[in-house]
């Protein structure tokens, strides 16, 4: 029973208390400071694509780092993108990748499963964009980091496309 | 009263130290728990690296008898509309004491032949890594089709259609020893994936195809280094992003295969199981360069690998 307790005592007791708890604590700041902090930070990134001139209606776009480990891929919805800072890149050197197919209209025998049929996709983004991809974006840690990609289906006549 | 001190008052532990000494406790266990899971993880990683050193250790005893490693898959093309087709795991079977899964086994029809239904659903313990969860891939009707398995084959630097370099498997090849004049101790055969199911709420011809052993598909079992294990540059294939869009991050098309790739994953935390060609296996970092896990998956690419960077 709480009884007939002085203040002294209980100033004594709230000082083991908090000689207890002081390290305590510091064991509880050291094992939650040693989390996930080795993950540069993320940034929000937008920006629009557009093929021979007009929007690109859906497809997906992949920074991969060429720097860093850090990747973050993106929906293009009507020829616009973009991430918010917890999807986003981290500060660096990108390559992008877009990749956009569309249904042919047809069906075709899957090719995993005797009996089932699955749509037919053609590219509509040619492979120097995505697989082969020649396009770069650097990401700031400062700016607002917005991009413009102008794709075209047909090469360039001027020069040979290869990337490797 | 019991233990009473010349004061008067009661000798023993007030509600605020029993407090303090429950909380002390509480963190300890806290701080102990994690560790107790993670030998818990270990001993299932240890386990992980024995089954892909009995891989090594079937793919050479295949290749002391047939002078080459099994081939990466078997197709053939027999009519325009009629081809035949045979996956990896079918040839390992003898070797990793299966003999009588592979007598079960049809090998005058393609996998997906009603004869060897029974043969696609026997799990093998070898193939699974305790680490991943068990998949079964589906027939269109929802019933069981096959086991997916946790160990991929090394197809080189690129894309499924284009290795760049030539990698230990190709579509109808397998290396030989002689073949391998990087050494077959700076180039891998094996490295883990994981076992992904079937996209939720999805019909069922929507499916994600990585880590299906049984199969000749691309984005099935072959890994490429285009990008390093546990990448977050998402897959290209037969997949589903919504799955596990932080530890599989997938872009879908399931057309033009020659495009697809896959990335080595697993379930370890910091990297992946990979089995060398000379039959050790490394536990190959997240963080390994890109150069050097590309220099890795080539036979004959001539790269000089510092044993620093693995």
């Amino acid at each position: 029973m709480l009884t007939n307790r002085t203040d002294r005592p209980r100033n004594r007791s709230l000082v083991s208390l908090a000689a207890r708890l002081v390290p305590a604590a510091l064991v509880v700041a050291a094992v939650v400071g040693c989390g996930d902090s080795s993950e540069p930070p993320r940034l929000p990134v937008s920006g629009k694509v557009t093929l021979d001139g007009k929007p690109l209606p859906a497809g997906q776009l992949t920074f991969v780092p060429l720097d860093g480990r850090t990747a973050s891929v993106a929906e293009v919805r009507d020829g616009a993108f973009q991430t918010d800072g917890s999807t986003g890149p981290a500060p660096g050197r990108y390559q992008v990748e877009i990749y956009a197919v569309e249904s042919t209209g047809k069906t075709i025998p899957s090719p995993d499963i005797p009996g089932a049929t699955i749509e037919e996709e053609r590219d509509l983004v040619p492979e120097r964009y995505n697989v082969k991809s020649e396009l770069t974006a650097e990401v700031k840690p400062d700016g607002d980091n917005a991009y413009e990609f102008a794709l075209t289906s047909q090469a360039p006549a001027a020069r040979k496309v290869r990337r490797r | 009263m019991l233990n009473q001190d010349a004061n008067g008052r009661r000798g023993g532990f007030t509600l605020i130290e029993l407090l303090v000494v429950i909380a002390i406790i509480a963190v300890l266990i806290a701080l102990l728990l994690p560790a107790v899971q993670s030998a818990r993880e270990a001993a299932r990683r240890i386990q992980c690296t024995n089954n892909i050193k009995q891989l090594g250790l079937a793919l050479h005893n295949y290749h002391d008898v047939h002078g080459r490693f099994a081939p990466g898959s078997i197709t053939v093309a027999i009519t325009p509309t009629r081809d035949y087709r045979q996956p990896f795991v079918t040839s390992l079977l003898p070797y990793v004491e299966q003999g009588n899964l592979a007598a079960s086994y049809n090998f005058n029809q393609s996998f997906q032949h009603g004869t060897n239904d029974t043969t696609r659903l026997a799990r093998v313990n070898v193939f699974d890594c305790p680490s991943d969860q068990q998949v079964l891939f589906l027939n269109s009707d929802g019933t069981n089709a096959d086991v997916k398995g946790n160990y991929g084959i090394n197809w080189g630097q690129d894309t499924y259609g284009d290795p760049i370099l030539k990698a230990p498997f190709a579509l109808n090849y397998g290396a030989s020893l002689a073949e391998i004049t990087d050494g077959t101790s700076n180039t891998f055969l094996m490295a883990e994936q994981i076992q992904l199911p079937q996209p939720a709420g999805q019909p069922v011809n929507v499916i994600d195809r990585r880590g299906r052993i049984w199969s000749d598909q691309p984005s099935s079992h072959q890994i490429s280094t285009r990008n390093g294990p546990n990448s977050q540059v998402p897959d290209l294939g037969a997949c589903w992003p919504a799955t596990d869009p932080r530890k599989a991050p997938c872009v879908r098309r399931t057309a033009q295969g020659p495009t697809h790739y896959m990335a080595s994953r697993g379930k370890h935390p910091g990297g992946v199981n990979v089995l060398l060609g000379d039959g050790s296996v490394r536990f190959i970092k997240d963080s390994i360069s890109i150069p050097t896990w590309r220099a890795l998956s080539s036979i004959a690419g001539g790269e000089v690998i510092s044993a620093d960077s693995l």
